[in-house]
């Protein structure tokens, strides 16, 4: 996933997301009823081109999982598109989206949570091929031993229950139903969270040969910054339900434009204490997404914040070059 | 250096008949930070829980001596120990939310740990309570003590053990894991918390995590541990620029850099 190879895109992008919003009732009162809304994403565009990495990250409950989950859909959008390969995915039948959604896999943080504990291993890699009728009936066994082989995984692992397997081993299971359908598009929300270092470097190394090989793209979801610099062509930051900022990892990291950006990246620790720059402490907490404060979402907690800027939220501006766009939603650059 | 505040020599555990830490053995001294390092299965927060003799059921001390400001915590008697307890030996825990109490107060619960260890009256404990809040930066402590700890985030629970842990005026501060549940941005603002508040009351800190970054951030002295024993310990400094063990070198090197620009050093 770390070379970066710019691809002339001349088919649509394998995956566009337009303006899409998703919220949530929040219920209140004796009688339950609806008493407002958490606008978990509010109106989020972007693009991710075939074998390409885009890096999602942002503090919790900006939305970046609601946003996975949606892509996915897990969660029906508010409103929005979501186009696949040209076709809206918003739009289609339950029928073609049923056909489709092979093409679309996720990877959870938790993979103990999302295996199905009285499952073995050979029946949860067997169950998405018989859902989908991939390959003859008797091919399946075969099927499934080669995707244990794919993610490194020993063969006799297959009669066993998730709950006998390690972190590491689980996580591997996971990707190996991720990819049991050949998707070209992976969401993966934390995969590597909950893994000790030594484990974390071995399934991201797992997920960058699976790219390599079969050009599969990812959305990769972290609130982890060294992780995503590494696996990711693509980073877009996210806050309170909106992408703040938008660019190439190279640029993103060595010059990002948005306070929010900046005060993240300067909050992360590093084993070279002495290089880091000058820390910005961000002060306080997110704002609670059910009242989020007018204008710029970020302005109560931004070191450079301006009179506009508690008023009106700013529009979404190109500060790159064309073959390295670079977009930030900041007045300090409009 | 006199006497250390805080020495450990050769604790060994066991469960279910299995070593589980091996032999460990370090000193803590006033004012200092020391960070114990290691991967999930090491041993480190067992070795954090026998400093309190809190062991969890079925793990069992075999051996060792627990030695703080001169006297031996391995022979002390229950009651002493429960006076030691969030009194000059306090803790935190990684998860902020389970180590309050949820159907109490933040003020009745910081209240009733000051009034216990202090002997305090109910009016002092409450402003010793407004105090530590206000010391952890909490901008209007006394609105927070009518808070449930459901209703905080949780960089301010994580600030409210804090300010519980040290409202005992305590000699050591063991923390296990304080910023893993947290995000980035309250990270640093808890490990900046951290470490100001240990130089300004001189207190010894033992700092337990998974993480070499927030190791290299916060502590003077590093040690290392793997399969219950601490296989290397040095100056944080010397740990990062030149790990003696091959483990420890792994370690790092698995440990994945941010690069501030490009073509600046990091590992792949």
């Amino acid at each position: 996933m770390s070379a970066a190879v710019t691809v002339e895109p001349v088919a649509p992008p394998l995956l566009r997301v337009a303006n899409l919003h998703k919220h949530f009732p929040v219920h209140g009162g004796l009688l339950g009823w609806t008493t407002g809304w958490v606008n978990a994403v509010a109106g989020v565009t972007f693009r991710i081109d075939q074998g390409r990495t885009l890096g999602l990250v942002g503090e919790s409950g900006c939305g970046k999982s609601t946003l996975g989950r949606t892509i996915v859909r897990l969660y029906e959008p508010t409103a929005g598109d979501i186009i696949l390969e040209g076709e809206r995915m918003t739009e289609m039948s339950r029928r073609r989206w049923r056909k489709r959604r092979r093409d679309v896999q996720m990877i959870f943080q938790d993979a103990h949570a999302s295996l199905d504990p009285r499952f073995t291993i050979e029946r949860t890699l067997r169950e998405p091929l018989d859902v989908h009728g991939l390959g003859a009936r008797a091919e399946r066994a075969d099927r499934v031993r080669t995707l244990l082989d794919v993610v490194a995984l020993p063969a006799d692992l297959l009669e066993r229950y998730p709950h006998e397997l390690s972190g590491g081993q689980r996580q591997r299971v996971g990707i190996a139903r991720a990819i049991a359908l050949e998707p070209k598009l992976i969401v993966a929300d934390e995969p590597v969270s909950s893994l000790d270092v030594s484990v974390r470097a071995q399934v991201l190394d797992l997920l960058s040969s699976l790219q390599r090989e079969r050009g599969i793209a990812f959305l990769f979801i972290s609130h982890d910054l060294a992780v995503v610099q590494h696996v990711c062509h693509d980073v877009a930051v996210m806050y309170l339900g909106k992408i703040v900022e938008q660019a190439p990892v190279d640029a993103l990291y060595a010059a990002p434009r948005h306070p929010y950006t900046q005060a993240l990246l300067s909050a992360v620790p590093t084993i070279d204490a002495v290089s880091r720059p000058q820390r910005t402490l961000l002060r306080g907490d997110v704002p609670s997404p059910i009242a989020p404060p007018p204008g710029c979402p970020f302005h109560p907690r931004c070191p450079q914040a301006m009179p506009i800027c508690s008023r009106v939220f700013p529009q979404e501006k190109d500060v790159g070059t064309p073959d390295a766009p670079h977009r930030v939603a900041c007045h300090l650059y409009t | 250096m006199d006497v250390p505040l805080l020495s450990v020599r050769d604790l060994s555990i066991e469960i279910a008949g299995t070593r589980v830490v091996d032999g460990v053995s370090f000193t803590l001294a006033a004012g200092e930070t020391l960070g114990l390092v290691g991967e999930s299965g090491s041993g480190k927060t067992l070795t954090s829980l026998a400093l309190l003799r809190l062991l969890p059921p079925g793990a069992r001390m075999t051996g060792g001596q627990i030695i703080l400001e001169g006297e031996d915590l391995v022979v002390a008697r229950e009651a002493r120990m429960r006076a030691l307890r969030g009194g000059a030996m306090a803790m935190i825990f990684q998860e902020p939310m389970t180590a309050l109490n949820p159907v109490r107060t933040i003020g009745a619960q910081l209240e009733h740990v000051i009034a216990r260890h202090r002997h305090f009256r109910r009016v002092q404990a409450r402003s010793a309570a407004i105090e530590a809040l206000g010391r952890v930066g909490i901008a209007a402590p006394k609105r927070m003590l009518r808070e449930y700890p459901h209703r905080l985030s949780g960089g301010m629970r994580q600030r409210v053990l804090i300010a519980m842990a040290l409202a005992c005026e305590p000699r050591v501060l063991i923390a296990d894991e304080p910023t893993t549940a947290l995000d980035v941005t309250t990270q640093a603002q808890v490990l900046d918390l951290i470490v100001r508040l240990q130089s300004e009351l001189r207190i010894g800190v033992l700092l337990i995590t998974h993480d070499l970054a927030v190791v290299a951030e916060t502590c003077v002295r590093t040690a290392v541990m793997r399969a219950g024993r601490i296989i290397e310990e040095a100056p944080t400094a010397q740990l990062i620029a030149s790990p003696y063990e091959p483990y420890t070198q792994s370690l790092l090197a698995n440990t994945l850099r941010v690069r501030r620009a490009a073509g600046e050093g990091g590992t792949t």
